[in-house]
């Protein structure tokens, strides 16, 4: 499917490229076309797996495999796979992992604004409960990262990522446009951009549905919120990583940066997220 | 067969997490604290967003509750080898979690023993079943450590 859909797009793409070229050969030069290179653009087309799901494979760092479930802020992430690193250092990946969790607590409590500081302490999270199968309240952010499988298809004009977790689809337009009037929607409206190894979506226009803090707590984003996320495929393992800046002002004094890794699993497809309510009945 | 219902118990030491969605396990149950109760298992659902466990558990007293259990989503488990009859109805299970705010017999579940020793896990990762993701990555740090280097 990867190869397939790249291939395939591709294809099309240097048919279009090749007319292009021999009609403009003659007065621009080949170095200074804008049209994208093949050669730059990552392959990430496929499905891909986290280490929450496929932790037994081998590619997996140690600080994936501990940030798989509940995620760790970037600067977290970065804290922990350095002290991981750190010759001297002899304690254990549980006790590294909440000395983390406290570092990434004070970090992200000098994150917040007064507001959000604020929002987050009045949260109670037995009130933002809704055992139900609709998403709409579920945030962008948690649909990114959410350790469930996610496919990507990479076209021309976009690139299609498919989440198995409540069978989501997002369209990330590469033409660069985006209506600013377009309504608010959960999933916002994305566009995207190659830059070197590196797949970068900006989404915009996104609900403010809840979202976590580490240090605690809990609030809703401002409706100006921007999401940008940094897909940066690592050639010699294969994973492919993901950091999730969350740009918002009002609440985060600096962008609020997520991690996540995924690996690809060729053989995988992805299942329907097949949702069933509580009733109530026990 | 009359089963024993085991007591709450466990304060358990929690780091700060994520609140991470409209169904985040903090929302109905009360992470800090686990309890364990031993029952029969009555309905197995394998669904998202989270799986559950139907079983009766028979107190001391002879009175049988209904009890439900929430797990992890079916689309995690499901990669992790997990069936339609992994828990059929008639099993007796052993299992621990987080209680529900409401007080009601329901809970998180983190562990889960059969009778013949079996255990799964497939709970939501956090509080004790984190601690069990970060014993794993400490299982691997140190088979990694006693792998040759490449030079």
């Amino acid at each position: 499917m990867k190869n397939t859909v790249l291939k395939r797009t591709r294809g099309r793409a240097n048919l279009f490229r090749n007319g292009v070229a021999l009609l403009i050969f003659s007065t621009v030069s080949a170095c200074n076309s804008s049209s994208i290179d093949e050669q730059d653009i990552p392959d990430i087309s496929g499905v891909w797996t986290n280490a929450l799901l496929s932790p037994e494979d081998s590619r997996w760092r140690i600080e994936d495999l501990a940030c798989a479930r509940t995620g760790c802020s970037l600067t977290g992430f970065n804290y922990l796979q350095s002290l991981l690193q750190d010759p001297n250092e002899s304690r254990s990946v549980k006790e590294l992992f909440y000395d983390m969790r406290d570092y990434e607590k004070e970090f992200n409590t000098n994150l917040l604004t007064p507001l959000a500081q604020q929002k987050a302490t009045e949260y109670r999270p037995e009130e933002g409960a809704a055992l139900d199968c609709t998403p709409e309240g579920d945030s962008l952010r948690h649909q990114i990262t959410a350790p469930v499988p996610m496919e990507i298809q990479q076209f021309d004009d976009k690139v299609i990522m498919r989440y198995e977790y409540w069978n989501a689809v997002r369209t990330v337009y590469m033409d660069g446009s985006i209506a600013s009037d377009a309504a608010l929607t959960r999933l916002g409206v994305s566009t995207g951009r190659y830059a070197g190894s590196t797949f970068i979506v900006e989404t915009t226009r996104v609900i403010s549905n809840i979202i976590g803090v580490p240090g605690g707590g809990a609030l809703a984003p401002s409706e100006d919120t921007r999401f940008v996320e940094r897909y940066t495929l690592n050639p010699d393992s294969g994973r492919l990583d993901l950091e999730l800046a969350i740009i918002d002002p009002m609440h985060f004094r600096k962008p609020y940066e997520n991690q996540r890794s995924y690996l690809p699993a060729p053989d995988w497809e992805l299942d329907e997220f097949i949702c069933e309510a509580i009733t109530g009945e026990y | 067969m009359k089963k024993q219902l085991y007591p709450i118990l466990l304060i358990g030491l929690m780091a700060s997490l994520p609140v991470s969605s409209h169904h985040s396990p903090a929302s109905h149950y009360l992470i800090d604290q686990m309890i364990s109760v031993e029952g029969k298992v009555t309905k197995f659902r394998l669904i998202n967003p989270h799986a559950r466990i139907y079983f009766d558990v028979t107190t001391a007293e002879g009175t049988v509750q209904h009890w439900l259990a929430e797990g992890n989503a079916a689309a995690i488990l499901k990669r992790r080898g997990w069936k339609n009859d992994t828990l059929p109805p008639g099993d007796v299970i052993k299992i621990s979690g987080n209680p529900a705010r409401d007080g009601g017999h329901k809970m998180d579940w983190k562990l889960i023993v059969k009778e013949d020793g079996t255990v799964y896990r497939g709970g939501n990762t956090v509080g004790s079943e984190q601690d069990r993701v970060l014993d794993d990555a400490e299982k691997r740090r140190q088979e990694q450590k006693l792998q040759p280097q490449d030079s």
